[in-house]
């Protein structure tokens, strides 16, 4: 759903001398949420993401003369957010999967004894994620983002929503062949020890 | 999620924890406490600010005023007789003009500080203490303080009047001179030239 900066209730934002403190902590309210995940999902770092939130506003109020301009508010500050994290990311030496992340988020839903199976299956997930072709990640990431809807994440990518529809079936199919592959020769293995 | 393929349950959940990872605690708090700050310091100054400025300057300005109008009211100020009667030497090294006291000021306090003394202390100094001879000039400051106390540029006198003998080796366009620099005149000079004798060796 395409939302103008009038809508939002933002609009105090297009002011040269916008600085009211209800007024910031509402932009931060609606918007950190989804901004934060967009990050993540390309940094997989909390601190990272939350930089790139906090960056990410920053450039809304630096620019915010060109706000009235902005037709659909959240996709723009979800790419905005988007860029900003892919920019780090090149920054950033290849590593793998961070377990630190996929243990804090893994021990908010299960119990201790299920922690450690389930955050290794996370991080075999992600990595299976990343080998994918980038516009089949992308789309994927953005799309498993509950804030944002198809056409949302069409708008950020600067794609047609059947684009990204299709993008979502192929990195499907291609995900679930690669962890097929990647349990049966991990069966393979095991069954070879024996 | 649009899905037309069903993914293995352990990839939808592992997809649904990254995309549905809770916020840090006090992200919130810090973003905007962090935008406040960067909005404040972006701000265009308040109308306000420049109001207090200028009253400050106001006050300063009339305070100064009050100061400049108590010194000029017990102090006064040397007139042009007096400045006048400035010594020559004084005059050729800057030293400031001597002050005079009103005679109605009395002998006590600063007022015996900035130059008048106590009678009886008088009566123990020398005359030659109280009006100090001038102190003799050399012959350019006789002739600076000249110059200073006419209108028109003097004539040097004959005493420093000085001949500069230049040697004419007398070889064309590379003819050497050569100055007596020993006794210069600073007013006046006269160059004569004289054939040198002989070969240039």
């Amino acid at each position: 759903m395409a939302i103008a900066l009038g809508e939002t209730g933002l609009g105090f934002l297009a002011a040269e001398d916008a600085r009211d403190e209800p007024e910031m902590t509402a932009l931060v309210a609606n918007f950190s949420g989804v901004l934060y995940r967009v990050a993540l999902s390309v940094l997989r770092d909390p601190a990272e993401a939350e930089d790139v939130v906090q960056e990410t506003f920053i450039r809304v109020l630096e620019g915010r003369t060109r706000l009235a301009e902005v037709r659909e508010l959240r996709p723009w500050l979800a790419r905005i957010a988007w860029n900003l994290a892919l920019d780090r990311r090149r920054r950033r030496a290849p590593e793998q999967i961070d377990e630190a992340l996929a243990a804090s988020l893994i021990s908010r839903v299960c119990p201790a004894d299920e922690a450690v199976a389930e955050a290794r299956n996370l991080a075999r997930v992600l990595a299976a994620v990343d080998r994918l072709p980038r516009a089949e990640r992308e789309v994927l990431l953005l799309s498993a983002i509950d804030e944002l809807s198809t056409a949302e994440v069409a708008a950020l990518l600067k794609r047609s929503e059947s684009s990204v529809r299709s993008l979502i079936f192929r990195a499907r199919a291609h995900l679930q062949e690669r962890l097929d592959g990647a349990q049966r020769s991990s069966k393979a293995k095991n069954g070879g020890r024996r | 999620m649009n899905e037309r393929i069903e993914l293995r349950e352990d990839a939808v959940r592992a997809l649904r924890l990254l995309a549905q990872a809770p916020l840090p605690e006090g992200m919130a708090e810090r973003l905007t406490a962090g935008l406040q700050r960067r909005q404040r310091a972006a701000a265009p100054a308040s109308p306000r600010v420049p109001a207090v400025y200028a009253l400050a300057a106001l006050s300063l300005a009339l305070g100064m005023a009050a100061l400049w109008v108590s010194l000029l009211g017990t102090e006064p100020i040397p007139a042009a007789q007096d400045r006048a009667a400035v010594q020559p030497h004084q005059a050729l090294v800057g030293s400031p003009a001597p002050r005079t006291v009103a005679a109605k000021q009395g002998p006590t306090g600063k007022r015996a500080m900035r130059g008048v003394m106590e009678p009886a202390v008088a009566e123990r100094v020398s005359p030659g203490f109280l009006n100090p001879p001038p102190l003799p000039l050399s012959a350019q400051e006789r002739l600076l303080l000249q110059l200073a106390r006419s209108p028109e540029i003097a004539r040097a006198p004959a005493a420093i009047l000085r001949t500069v003998v230049v040697v004419n080796h007398g070889v064309g366009l590379n003819t050497i001179f050569e100055l007596d620099h020993q006794n210069p005149s600073p007013l006046q000079s006269t160059l004569q030239t004289q054939p040198i004798q002989g070969d240039i060796e």
